[in-house]
């Protein structure tokens, strides 16, 4: 009798397999429901193999012979961490499961619903095994199975140009990162001559290299700045329960492989890691909410907010590393369980804003919020889900992201109060000062999201005749809803599994159960009961006194029209203005007229915005390969005989360079 | 020990309910002597707000559920924080975070400027907008200022960061931090140099932007949330200024913390009377200052620790 | 030192990270004043302290002289060119305060200088550099002056908080020299306006041939 957790993979893995394979026989009559139910049924599964490995001993599983990768075999490593990861990714896909159904309905026609329910699930399995291989051929084969898969899922709509042309972004991103990763791993190999990541312990500058081409490719597939473009890119062109899968969880694969690389194992164990991804970290949370604050289009601005998320956990993890090498035992507990927290939470509240804009996306067909407006009054249970998914995202308490912030915040306060040195002190109150600005900025950026495309009137037809989701499509909003609150109230749960797994790192640090001393549940119901007994009371008033109902205060000058309502970037222009110098934020004004100032016949503006880094840096970068291109497209003309050249001048090359390292 | 916990919870509650409205009018009458007029006299905001909860609402028909929402969960918000901040000079009757106490407030900003957009008005939308630009200077500088205190206790708990007598901070960080905590609180309060609450024109202001669709029972529940933050800041404020002394008796630290904290309704309306209002544009810069202060406070504690 | 001595050393430095965010002229010179004033205050009472009448007597100089005298004629000449405003060069003013206040905190941070200077003498050091920012991030003549005020300031104070590191004597040398350097920049500044009708420095590029 194999344990219960072998059983539980193997049945996720059993309806994940089995989906591919039966949808590809199923010509164009899709069983959607089927399909999806298989989803839901892996999800589970794999939710049930999570909380088994999560309470059983670490093991390694390997698979029998004819599944062998050359050098190493196929094998898998069954702990904590990759448990926790399995939650996090059976926690996000099974509530999407729900909404699949009927979200994909709309795309039946436009594309070839095979490849789509080929592509799911291999993308959700190749997740989870990436998170439980247990060296890098079997990571990489993973890797790039994940790779592929969401890309074909990217491309789902490709007879639009634009999603042909953002896949092919996230393919190029994806190579490149392969790319490094791959060098990476050879690197490591060469240097310890294993492929297990757990016999890989490289300290000092040997760890140097191969950790930086690892770090480089596994944070363009985390969205880390400079390497996030793909995110805003490839997020909008995906069905949103695709974006939601990818924003949600697979974006974390790549920080579990930074996770256990860097902060468990000590595969590669030098400080400069911690600084590099604590500088890179506060850049890309900072910027990637800036950026999210300016953007036009909802699921770009969940995109942006994703890089600002991926920060805020990648300044977690390089604390919690940076913290080990200078000796605060706290604070490398309290940043490790604030990373892995926040990547759940993420999970959660990022996959239903992303469920939230989809239903948005489906019933007004834009996600251009210049054109939506209203839909509060439209489809008012999304309203209320999105503010909740919001709400949850700016870390407002009593919800789940609050607590993995707080533990941020707890971490950088002990750093400021007891490192070692009065620089890292600084660092430590730098980082708090750092995260109440992210802190405060996503909220702007939100309330703005919301407040213009749900509140206020119409802006189009498309808005005014929006209607309510589904229920399929609420029900899984709401599963993911109910998950941010109840994990909000349910801290001391969440950081009990933690504490089992960040002991290790810091075996002699306070528990973190007592440094959670905040009375969640109390402070919540005190809020529910003071607000519902002030709102009973108001009601009861309005019997007596019923609300009156009447039109917008216009200043008398008839009613207003829904142009004249405030939109999305006189909303961002106060707080554009002021991070200018980041946006490269430009107004253009021209007033036309005989008499100008007191007659004008015409007035324009124009607001420009554009990035430094890729006017700057990655336009000239993608010029130049393409001209490169360009000048190899010539060694490719066609010719055999040119070919065998180059092919026989290779092979000579490396036995020569073989022959000369012996 | 049952017993005497509740009656704390009395106390502060009573407190919360009354004395925002009587700082209000201590503005309102200081502001108005200031300026040689006679004034409304002391306790008109009680009766404003009454007769305010006695009138009916008037709500656009754009609006969503959320409008009528907003007011009731900013005024439980703003209780709650009551509760957590010692600003009446004994301790609280709730254990408070800080960082629970910046994020309850931030509960409050959202629903808040969510009401304001809601009915689909430029003016209510035009003062969420400031309100979102202004805490973005206001709030990372309150966050830096109590956070050298934090620093300096080793903990975020009021109870402790917060605590009175031997072993709190030097003078000069809690003035740092008082001149912090004072320039960004009048901005997120929209106060003077940031906002003037007596123009009348709602197209230059923040704080009537925000409630200009809310009316009866809707906009006294709206006012009467942002007289407590005003009154439970300034509280703070006190608090900080109480640290810098040598432990009282209880009564004599809740009279000291009642007459700073009417004390500072006072120098508001002095500055209010005195000052000109900024230019929008000017903003940032005035509250890089208070920014700027709280850094230099934690640097002071991080080079003593 | 006694207990007094570091807050108020911290008080004129942080008087002068103040002007650095500051863009009307008048407030940045009584900031100034204040500055000036309350150095000479403490040379005095470090040179009572210390038995060093010469240095009560240069307190007492830079604190009418400097601190009350050179404020006077300079709101005096700002008033007479009728600018009252200077905009940053290069950096926005907070952005420079956030600069300046950066920079401060790394030169306690890292102390690179623990070779040759005392800790306490760095507030000194940070004193001079906040007056060479000070002269380099604004446009206006008078700016100029005021940021080399600062920079003297900072000189003076190293003299305080390093006693018998200079002879009180140069110290009032130094003063003279200032005083009438001052009244020639002040006076310069008019016959700058006067030739090309502005005082901005930058516009100085032009006169290149």
């Amino acid at each position: 009798m194999p344990p219960l957790s072998h059983l539980f993979l193997g049945a996720a893995a059993l309806f994940w397999l089995v989906l591919p394979l039966a949808a590809l026989f199923d010509g164009q009559h899709t069983h959607r429901r089927a399909w999806s139910a298989l989803i839901g049924l892996g999800a589970l599964t794999l939710l049930g193999a999570a909380v088994t490995v999560l309470y059983a001993r670490p093991e390694s599983l390997t698979l029998p012979l004819p599944f062998f990768l050359g050098t190493a075999p196929i094998a898998f490593h069954l702990d904590m961490l990759a448990a926790w990861f399995l939650a996090v990714i059976a926690l996000s896909s099974g509530p999407a499961a729900f909404y699949l159904h009927d979200y994909m309905e709309h795309m039946k026609t436009r594309t070839d619903m095979r490849v789509f329910w080929t592509a799911l699930p291999l993308l959700l399995l190749s997740m989870a095994l990436v998170v439980l291989a247990a060296n890098a051929l079997t990571f990489l084969i993973a890797w790039e199975v994940m790779s592929l898969s969401s890309f074909l899922l990217v491309a789902t709509d490709h007879r639009n140009a634009s999603t042909r042309q953002a896949a092919l972004v996230y393919l190029g991103a994806t190579r490149v990162g392969t790319a490094f990763l791959a060098g990476g791993f050879l690197w490591a190999h060469a240097l310890t001559g294993s492929w297990v990541f757990q016999n890989w312990h490289l300290a000092g500058v040997r760890a140097l290299g191969p950790g930086l081409l690892l770090l480089t490719g596994l944070g363009v597939k985390a969205g880390m700045w400079p390497f996030h473009l793909w995110l805003p890119a490839a997020h909008p062109a995906a069905p949103s329960p695709v974006s939601a899968l990818m924003s949600g969880v697979m974006v974390k694969t790549a920080l579990y492989a930074i996770v256990r690389l860097f902060l468990f194992s000590r595969a590669f164990a030098h400080p400069a890691f911690g600084y590099i991804l604590l500088i890179l970290g506060s850049v890309s949370a900072v910027w990637g909410i800036l950026f999210a604050l300016i953007q036009e289009d909802i699921k770009r601005i969940l995109a942006y907010s994703t890089v600002e998320n991926v920060g805020l956990i990648l300044i977690g993890i390089g604390g919690a590393i940076s913290a080990r090498f200078l000796g605060v035992a706290g604070a490398v507990q309290l940043g490790a369980a604030a990373a892995l927290f926040q990547i759940l939470n993420h999970a959660l509240f990022k996959s239903l804003l992303f469920l939230g804009a989809g239903s948005v996306d489906l019933r007004t067909h834009t996600r251009d919020l210049t054109k939506l407006g209203g839909l509060g009054k439209r489809m008012p249970y999304t309203f209320g889900l999105f503010i909740l998914g919001a709400a949850a995202i700016c870390g407002l308490p009593p919800l789940n992201g609050f607590a993995a912030e707080w533990l941020l915040y707890q971490g950088s306060l002990h750093i400021a109060a007891q490192g070692t040195t009065p620089l890292l002190r600084c660092c430590g109150v730098l980082m708090i000062g750092q995260t109440a600005l992210v802190g405060v900025l996503s909220l702007a950026c939100y309330t703005r999201a919301l407040g213009v495309a749900f509140q206020g009137r119409p802006r189009t037809r498309a808005a005014e005749e929006a209607k309510e989701a589904s229920r399929g499509m609420l029900l899984a909003q709401g599963l993911l809803a109910a998950g941010c609150a109840g994990l909000g109230l349910a801290v001391p749960l969440a950081l009990s599994i933690l504490q089992r797994l960040v002991t290790p790192l810091a075996p002699n640090a306070v528990p973190l159960a007592s440094v959670w001393t905040l009375p969640m549940p109390m402070l919540a119901l005190l809020l529910v009961f003071t607000t519902g007994g002030i709102a009973m009371w108001m009601e009861s008033a309005a019997r007596r006194q019923p609300v009156r109902k009447f039109i917008t205060w216009e200043c008398g000058f008839g009613d207003l029209t829904p142009r004249m309502q405030v939109a999305s970037g006189s909303f961002a222009q106060p707080i554009a203005r002021m991070f200018s110098a980041f946006y490269r934020y430009a107004i253009h004004l021209h007033i036309d007229g005989v008499n100008r100032r007191l007659f004008p016949e015409e007035i324009t503006v124009e607001t420009k915005t554009g990035a430094v880094l890729e006017t700057r840096i990655y336009h000239p970068l993608v010029r130049w390969v393409d001209r490169a291109g360009d000048w190899i497209v010539q060694m490719q003309a066609g010719s055999i005989h040119l070919y065998l050249l180059t092919m026989f001048g290779t092979l000579l090359l490396l036995l020569a360079i073989g022959g000369f390292t012996r | 020990m049952r017993f005497a916990s509740i009656l704390l919870l009395a106390f502060y509650l009573i407190h919360a309910l009354t004395l925002p409205l009587l700082l209000a009018g201590v503005i309102q009458f200081s502001k108005s002597r200031f300026l040689n007029r006679q004034g409304p006299p002391l306790l008109q905001p009680f009766w404003d707000i009454a007769k305010l909860f006695s009138k009916g609402e008037i709500i656009s028909e754009t609006t969503t559920g959320v409008f009528r929402l907003a007011p009731i969960i900013s005024i439980a918000v703003m209780l709650c924080t009551a509760l957590m901040i010692p600003w009446l000079g004994v301790s609280a009757p709730l254990p408070g975070d800080l960082f629970l106490i910046i994020y309850l407030m931030a509960v409050e900003k959202f629903v808040t400027q969510l009401a304001a957009l809601d009915a689909g008005s430029s003016f209510g939308a035009l003062g969420a907008s400031r309100k979102a630009a202004v805490s973005i200077a206001a709030e990372p500088a309150v966050v830096i200022a109590l956070a050298a205190l934090a620093a300096h206790a080793h903990s975020s708990s009021v109870s402790l960061f917060l605590a009175t007598g031997p072993g709190s901070a030097n003078l000069f960080v809690l003035l740092l931090v008082v001149a912090a905590l004072w320039l960004a609180v009048t901005a997120e309060l929209a106060r003077m140099p940031v906002d003037d609450p007596t123009t009348h024109l709602e197209l230059t202001m923040i704080h009537e932007a925000l409630i200009l669709e809310n009316s009866g029972r809707n906009l006294a529940l709206r006012e009467f949330a942002a007289a407590i933050e005003m009154t439970v800041l300034f509280g703070l404020i006190a608090r900080v200024l109480l640290m810098a002394l040598p432990p009282f008796s209880p009564v004599t630290a809740y009279l000291l913390s009642l007459g700073l904290i009417l004390a500072a309704g006072v120098a508001l309306a002095l500055m209010e009377s005195i000052l000109v209002k900024l230019r929008w544009r000017k903003i940032p810069s005035l509250l890089s200052f208070a920014l700027t202060a709280g850094i230099i406070a934690n640097l002071i504690v991080v080079l003593k620790g | 030192m006694s207990f007094e001595f570091g807050p108020v050393a911290a008080c004129t430095v942080l008087l002068g990270l103040w002007m650095t965010g500051l863009t009307q002229l008048p407030s940045k010179l009584m900031l100034y004043a204040l500055q000036t004033v309350t150095l000479g205050l403490l040379a005095i009472w470090v040179g009572k302290q210390h038995g060093e009448p010469a240095l009560v007597a240069a307190g007492t100089a830079v604190a009418l002289l400097k601190g009350v005298a050179v404020p006077v004629y300079l709101n005096r000449v700002v008033r007479r060119l009728g600018c009252r405003r200077d905009e940053g060069l290069l950096l926005a003013p907070p952005l420079l305060l956030f600069a300046t206040a950066g920079a401060l905190g790394a030169l306690m941070l890292l102390h690179p200088f623990s070779r040759q200077i005392a800790p306490s003498a760095l507030p000194t050091i940070g004193m001079l550099f906040i007056g060479m920012v000070l002269m380099v991030s604004r446009r206006l003549a008078v700016s100029q002056i005021i940021g080399f005020l600062v920079l003297e300031n900072g000189i003076f104070f190293y003299t305080i908080a390093q006693p018998h590191s200079m002879p009180p004597v140069v110290e009032l040398g130094v003063l003279m020299d200032i005083l009438a350097g001052t009244m020639l920049a002040g006076l310069l500044t008019f016959r700058i306006r006067d030739s090309f009708e502005h005082i901005d420095v930058t516009e100085l590029k032009q006169l290149r041939g």
